[in-house]
């Protein structure tokens, strides 16, 4: 490096070397130089002055009050309050709750499916496949499901088998004798296209 | 890892005694840093308060690729520049009022440099006192006050040099003897 060059570098240095920020080993470069050059000895004494100005106006500033860590901490402990930034404080927590939050999610889904695709009568349930009076039936194409379930309520009787690929149903009945009044109620409820016993 | 980035992962972790500690490691530096802007003592402790909650919110961002301190004095200029653009401060500039030039004038004739250096840096512009300050006050490194300011570290060292040429130049206004210290 020219002489020149590293004596514009010493001079950028000098407000460090007067505030004794320099390295050891860059202010022994520097003192070394500083001994032969008038001009640069003239430069830190400037900077020595400015120096000592400063010390003067750190003198001159007011010290912090002792109210303002109780302010920060009370602010802080504010903000803890804050379920936002317990979130923004916590990863962990964070990851938790939206992993807590799907899985509800999740069963909220498989609860709302299994409802539409449980058929729950109204019907009594000690009706038995085996022993029941069944009867065929086919309902209107647009019957709703409160529908058959207040027919099959006033019957006293339940789907205990279908609905088939041709939209037959079996329905039980507990008590024989009724099988006529039941065959007469079914085909008269404007619900059912066909009612008959099943062989 | 250094006592600093310890200090700084007890107060990510939610540590509040390490907020304290740091607190006072670092917080006459930092009110001296925010008063020398807003020269207020309310002011200045609403910005404290505002730099220390901003500390414990975002210390995970905290690098540890410089001081803490440098961090602190980073998030401190900024609080206190948007404080000064919203309340429309003007940096002091200390207008010469006739008590001030009857000092000026008696330190001139018993060469008090020290007295005359002090109301002459008063008298530097923000950017150029600010610069100084870092240094002078804060003892902060170039690459620091490069950090602090956002700018390159040619430019933290030629307005120091502008900064040293204002100067000169108010102490020859003031009448200080050229030879006295420059």
């Amino acid at each position: 490096m020219p002489f020149s060059k590293k004596l514009e570098k010493i001079k950028e240095m000098l407000p460090l070397y007067s505030k004794r920020l320099v390295s050891d080993e860059k202010r022994e470069e520097i003192e070394n130089i500083l001994s032969n050059e008038p001009a640069l000895q003239k430069e830190l004494n400037f900077w020595n002055g400015v120096k000592r100005g400063y010390d003067k106006i750190k003198n001159d500033f007011p010290e912090p009050s002792n109210n303002i860590y109780p302010k920060i901490s009370s602010r802080i402990r504010g903000r803890r309050k804050y379920i936002w930034n317990i979130f923004s404080l916590n990863p962990k927590f964070s990851f938790g709750f939206i992993m807590f939050q799907f899985l509800v999610i999740i069963g909220l889904l498989f609860y709302i499916l299994n409802l539409k695709y449980e058929y729950k009568t109204l019907s009594t349930a000690e009706i038995k496949a085996e022993t029941a009076y069944a009867i065929n039936v086919v309902f209107k194409e647009d019957v709703k499901e409160k529908e058959i379930r207040e027919l099959l309520k006033k019957i006293d009787g339940r789907i205990i088998d279908g609905p088939s690929k041709t939209g037959l149903y079996v329905v039980g009945i507990k008590d024989r004798e009724k099988k006529d009044r039941v065959l007469d109620i079914l085909r008269k409820s404007g619900i059912v296209l066909l009612a008959e016993p099943a062989c | 890892m250094n006592e600093e980035q310890k200090l700084i992962k007890q107060i990510v972790d939610g540590d509040e005694e390490a907020l304290r500690r740091l607190y006072d490691i670092t917080a006459r530096s930092v009110y001296q840093y925010i008063f020398n802007f807003v020269n207020n003592k309310e002011t200045a402790e609403d910005l404290m308060i505002e730099t220390y909650t901003q500390v414990w919110l975002s210390a995970k961002r905290f690098k540890g690729d410089s001081r803490i301190l440098t961090w602190i004095l980073g998030i401190a200029r900024n609080l206190t520049m948007n404080e000064i653009k919203k309340r429309d401060y003007r940096y002091e500039e200390l207008k010469d009022t006739e008590n001030q030039k009857a000092e000026q004038f008696r330190l001139t004739a018993e060469n008090e440099t020290e007295q005359l250096i002090y109301l002459a840096l008063k008298k530097l512009s923000l950017k150029h006192r600010e610069i100084l300050d870092l240094i002078f006050i804060h003892e902060l490194t170039y690459e620091e006050v490069a950090k602090i300011l956002d700018i390159p570290l040619n430019t933290v060292k030629t307005r120091i040099f502008y900064a040293k040429e204002k100067l000169r130049e108010i102490l020859e206004n003031m009448g200080v003897n050229k030879d006295a210290f420059f």
